[in-house]
């Protein structure tokens, strides 16, 4: 492991790195759980003069459940969030994801605040918060502020947030009444990021048509995608009807993925397609079980 | 389901820890992280080195400007390939003449090759340090525009990728035998396909690693480094230093896993050599695992366009095939994997016609080396795959066409059209094993019912032949030059003044359990415990014996390893019986060596070995008059090999280890991607000196095989540049992804080797090329064929598409 050299600031507090990347601004870089950080350091593909490391702020290290509502503390590591009872028992998606991301010694390690906000399409925690509406609160010395998951993601490696800025939480919170979701994941290994990924959640009526639905994509596009179009196709139909294709195909139009050895992009809408179908199927499974997600 | 082993051989007669499954002694010390690897090395005043290294894949070197690189703090010396080169003799290849101009100094001069290969050596106080420096180096390049398959290298005007040859085919032959051009002009059916072996590698979990300090004061180099077969390469590092090899000090301590590519690490031996003479400090290089993808050495890369001629009864008349390797930018132990399908050319079948043209076709690409069944599984794929498609044109049974080809247990020795001479086995029983432990029936069955599921599923049967050790006159059908021939191993044993009894092969064992398997062999031979064999880990040429071929490759420690150290062990008995004889005044004939004593058969007493011992290091006077002093003995063992029969035919391996697999694989249509249900394998290694061991080793070529059909995959962009560089683009599977291993074995001995002993750790890809067969029978009903030993979910997915318009 040979990055090029920078300093090191291990700050205690949230105000502290607040404080610190206010004082360094673009020449300071956030290092959480290092998982993605790291290897783009390792190999040199960037380096930074300030790395803050926030790992000891205990503080944004937390899972809070309040009836429909979960919060989750930036700083919680995707290991925590897998492990939780509650979170498996109620927010099933969120598990999903969690139980897919790399392996065990990388999900003790990362962290729910990096993974949303190193901007990698293919990181799997986006598009669950995508469908599932999240909004991730912000904060710097400056103040707070709030942003929907689905306006985080401006380009590959790019979020929203300042280079002042820290995400502090992501806060979830389901409608009353019967909701499912799923993520479904394709991919290579079992460590591997996914070939493609699909996030859908929706509430059920009592006639069993979908009601406010959301769809997350994960690697079909430059960054973590929402498809607007597929929550649309999605709105009103029934989870085995022909709205299941309409979504689909307007999912398909909504992403843009790049041909690699993964697949070409002819290849990834495919995948897409039949990923969507099963992820529809689960979610809406689950939405038969009052109460979960 | 390992039979019970039955030594044939006189030696062995006492056998009680040889064709045991004893634990292994090394895994100990490696499960605890104890194991001491290269890269534990500590020498004061060592040196860092960082490899700078090619972006393009071809391009002029127009000119290095070193300044800025120098100014980096901690920056010791920077040296171009050119300031390198000055001190260098080329690296000796194989290949006749004008194509031994070729060359290779294992760093580039004027000219990249291919994306990776070295420019520049920099030294530093750190490793951060020497990378900071790379970084700053300014290197002015003139692209250049890179050849990048053997087919597109073999065309006129093709660029040259050595400008001072005539062309990129630098080695061509073609190999006839039998009358290959009448039986395919009268065959009831001819197969013909063309097919790719995809380039991989086994991607050993450690890098290469090299550490050297000149010693000025006694001329000798101390290298410390992964290599595998540092006694095999130490003749070539000598030449290119121009230096005697006697001034060459090795040492290659554990070694986390080589598979043939760490045999290719010299050249960066010889770099670091100068470097370390230069600067005159111990210096020491790791490589990055995306040096490692980029530039260590990768397996082979073909394009096959071969055919076969059928009887009507399925009788297998003839093979004709062309093959284009891709030998990637430098040749130095190739065209090797190219000429070794004539190990065992026929693989396990009687066939007598064949013909094979052979193109050898430099690249801009990272080398070809040796990589676990080095050429061997090639050949078997091409063989099995044309069988397997004249089965399916021909309505017979996978099954049934291969036990009409076998060559039986009875015609055993038998001599292939190549003269290779099979050394026994019952290619037939190992089949119908293979299929009984796995239920062929019901594994038919099953894939039957993913398919009324509207899966695609196949069931594939393969054989595979690991050919072994190199009978080194083959290097003569390569370059009639040459003058090599036979090969050989060295051992030693010694029992000191206290009884210790230790042992030392040549082998640089890299994980394999060399130290258990010469302990049980010692201590059969001697009568005694394995624990009270001490085997030297690793290798150092300063106290282990060796000969100019030893090392592992090949998998040849079950033939020249063992054979050594079990002659050296016998001839130590020998003495030791001699000894007690003379102190008991008994007959030698008389005389057991068992539990640590020798004991008189006629009631004459018994002398513990200790006592034996005191008496040749210590009670010279009471030795008989002609004995010499001491208990030890080196041996030699010479493979019993013979010079070719004539320009294209020899026998070039000694024993021919072969397994049966079978393999249940099942497709997702939706998404092409492959997963192998079940996989059954039994395999012939003649006696196992371990079972334990051997069937580790079945299990390590399942991982190399399987992963290497279903997951790996080496891909190379438009320009030349290696696109899976990192463990995260080359898919080398872990435990998750595979399935779990049905493995059996029978055991036929081998009739040419003293412990009736097979070399069987490569494993001769039946694994592999089972899952081809297997795919090629999912895809019957879509009435299409593929082509690839590459399972690639992407291609299977379009060819689906294409078949089914689904
Ligand atoms: C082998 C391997 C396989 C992987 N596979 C997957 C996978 O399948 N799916 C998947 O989703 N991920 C995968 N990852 C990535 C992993 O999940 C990372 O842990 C995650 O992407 C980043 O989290 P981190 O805490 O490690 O962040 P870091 O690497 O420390 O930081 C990542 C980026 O986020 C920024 N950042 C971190 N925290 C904050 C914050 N609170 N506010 C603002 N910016 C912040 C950093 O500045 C940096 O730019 C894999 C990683 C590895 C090493």
């Amino acid at each position: 492991m040979t990055p090029a050299s920078f300093d090191y600031l291990s700050p205690a507090s949230l105000e502290e790195a607040l404080g610190l990347l206010k004082e360094h601004g673009d020449d300071a870089k956030i290092l959480a759980g290092g998982q993605s950080l790291i290897p783009l350091m390792k190999l040199r593909f960037t380096s930074f003069p300030y790395v803050i490391d926030v790992s000891r702020i205990k503080e944004l290290k937390y899972i809070r459940k309040e009836g429909r509502k979960l919060t989750i503390g930036a700083l919680t590591t995707t290991a925590e969030l897998e492990e939780s009872g509650e979170v498996r028992d109620e927010f099933q998606i969120i598990h999903d994801a969690c139980s897919n991301i790399a392996d065990p010694l990388v999900r003790n390690m990362g962290t729910v605040g990096g993974n949303l906000s190193h901007g990698d399409p293919g990181n799997d925690l986006p598009a669950v918060m995508i469908a599932l509406k999240a909004r991730f609160n912000l904060q710097s010395a400056s103040g707070k502020r709030s942003v929907s998951a689905g306006d985080y993601y401006k380009d590959t490696f790019t979020t929203d947030a300042s280079p002042e800025e820290m995400l502090v939480s992501v806060e979830i919170e389901i409608p009353d009444g019967r909701f499912g979701a799923a993520y479904v994941k394709h991919k290579r290994r079992a460590g591997d990021f996914s070939v493609a990924g699909v996030a859908v959640a929706f509430s059920l009526d009592g006639s069993g048509r979908l009601g406010s639905a959301g769809v997350g994509l994960t690697s079909l596009g430059p960054t973590p995608l929402r498809s607007a179009g597929a929550e649309k196709a999605l709105e009103g139909s029934k989870p085995d009807g022909e709205g299941v294709k309409k979504a689909v195909e307007a999912a398909r139009a909504d992403s843009n993925p790049s041909s690699d050895f993964y697949g070409s992009r002819e290849y990834k809408l495919f995948v897409l397609g039949k990923i969507m179908e099963k992820c529809v199927a689960e979610a809406a499974g689950r939405a038969q079980k009052e109460g979960s997600a | 389901m390992t039979e019970s082993v039955t030594l044939h051989r006189e030696e062995t007669k006492n056998v009680k820890w040889v064709g045991s499954r004893y634990p292994r002694k090394e895994d100990l010390r490696f499960v605890t992280g104890n194991g001491m690897y290269a890269s534990d090395i500590r020498i004061p005043g060592l040196a860092h080195v960082a490899i700078a290294r090619s972006p393009y894949a071809s391009a002029k070197i127009k000119g290095i400007d070193k300044s800025k690189a120098l100014e980096v703090p901690g920056v010791v010396a920077v040296f171009t390939g050119e300031e390198i080169v000055a001190e260098l003799d080329p690296l000796p290849n194989l290949l006749p003449s004008p194509y031994d101009k070729v060359k290779d100094y294992g760093i580039a001069v004027d000219r990249v090759r291919y994306a990776g290969e070295p420019i520049a050596v920099v030294v530093a106080e750190s490793n951060y340090a020497a990378w900071d420096a790379v970084e700053q180096l300014e290197v002015d390049y003139e692209p250049l525009s890179p050849v990048l398959t053997a087919k597109s290298g073999c065309e006129k005007g093709a660029p040259l990728v050595h400008e001072n040859v005539p062309t990129n085919v630098v080695w061509q032959r073609k190999f006839t035998y039998g009358d290959v051009d009448e039986v395919f002009k009268t065959a009831d059916l001819v197969v013909s396909k063309k097919f790719k072996w995809h380039r991989f590698t086994s991607a050993p979990l450690e890098p290469n690693v090299v550490v050297v300090d000149y010693d000025k004061r006694h001329v000798i180099f101390n290298i410390w480094s992964n290599n595998q077969r540092p006694a095999f390469n130490q003749a070539a590092i000598a030449k290119a230093l121009r230096i005697d090899a006697n001034r060459l000090h090795f040492i290659s301590p554990d070694i986390g896993g080589g598979f043939g590519i760490k045999n290719e690490n010299y050249p960066y031996i010889i770099l670091l050599a100068v470097a370390a003479r230069r600067i005159g400090r111990p210096v020491r290089w790791i490589e990055t695992r995306t040096e490692h993808m980029v530039a260590s050495a990768h397996g082979s890369e073909i394009n096959y366009e071969g055919e076969m001629a059928f009887s009507r009864d399925g009788k297998i008349l003839g093979l004709r095939a062309k093959a284009y390797h891709d030998e990637g930018a430098y040749m130095r132990r190739e065209p090797i994997a190219a000429f070794n399908f004539i190990r065992h050319a026929t693989l396990t079948y009687t066939f007598r016609n064949l013909e094979m043209d052979i193109y050898a076709v430099v690249t801009n690409k990272c080398p070809v080396g040796p990589n676990r069944s080095y050429g061997k599984m090639q050949q078997g794929f091409l063989v099995e795959r044309l069988l397997e498609l004249g089965a399916k044109k021909l309505g017979i049974d996978p099954i049934e066409i291969r036990l009409r080809n076998f060559v039986s247990s009875e015609q055993m020795p038998y001599e292939t059209p190549t003269g290779a001479i099979l050394d026994g086995g019952d290619y037939s029983r190992a089949l119908k094993k293979v299929l009984e432990n796995m239920d062929y029936a019901a594994l038919v069955k099953e894939r039957d019912r993913l398919r009324s599921e509207g899966k695609l599923a196949g069931v594939g049967i393969s054989m595979g032949m690991d050919a072994c050790p190199i009978n080194f006159s083959s290097n003569r059908l390569i370059n009639p030059k040459s003058t090599a021939s036979g090969e050989s191993e060295a051992a030693w044993v010694k029992i000191d003044e206290d009884g210790n009894i230790s042992a030392a092969v040549g082998t640089s064992p890299q994980g394999h359990g060399h130290e258990t398997v010469v302990s049980q062999i010692v201590a059969d031979v001697l009568g005694v415990h394995p624990e009270q064999v001490y085997a030297l880990p690793g290798f150092d040429s300063w106290t282990h014996p060796s000969t100019p071929h030893s090392g592992t490759y090949a998998s040849r420690f079950a033939i020249a390893g063992a054979s050594a150290v079990n002659e050296a062990a016998r001839r130590v008995r020998g003495k030791v019986l001699r000894i007690a004889a003379f102190a008991l005044k008994e007959d030698v004939e008389n005389l057991e060596l068992a539990d640590g004593s020798v004991v008189s058969t006629k009631g004459k007493g018994k002398v513990p070995l200790k006592e034996v011992a005191r008496l040749a290091w210590r009670d010279l006077a009471n030795l008989p008059e002609d004995e010499e002093p001491g208990l030890y003995s080196n041996v030699i063992y010479k493979t019993p090999f013979k010079l070719p029969i004539d320009s294209q035919r020899g026998n070039f391996s000694l024993t021919y280890s072969y397994s049966a697999c079978v393999v249940l694989l099942e497709i997702d249509p939706g998404t092409g991607v492959s997963r192998v249900k079940r996989v059954g394998i039994v395999e012939d290694a003649g006696n196992q000196i371990n079972p334990l061991i051997v069937e580790g080793q079945v299990h390590g070529q399942m991982g190399h095989q399987l992963g290497a059909a279903l997951y790996e995959d080496l891909v190379y962009d438009e320009a030349g540049q290696l696109l899976t560089a990192t463990f995260k683009d080359y898919l080398a599977p872990t435990a998750s992804d595979l399935p779990s291993y049905e493995t059996g074995s029978i055991v036929v001995p081998s009739l040419f080797t003293p412990l009736g002993t097979r070399g069987t750790g490569e494993g001769g890809g039946a694994p592999l090329i089972a899952c081809a067969n297997a795919m090629d029978d999912a895809l019957l009903p879509l009435g299409v064929e593929y082509d690839s030993s590459y399972l690639s979910p992407i291609k299977i997915r379009e060819l689906v598409k294409s078949a089914s318009g689904k």
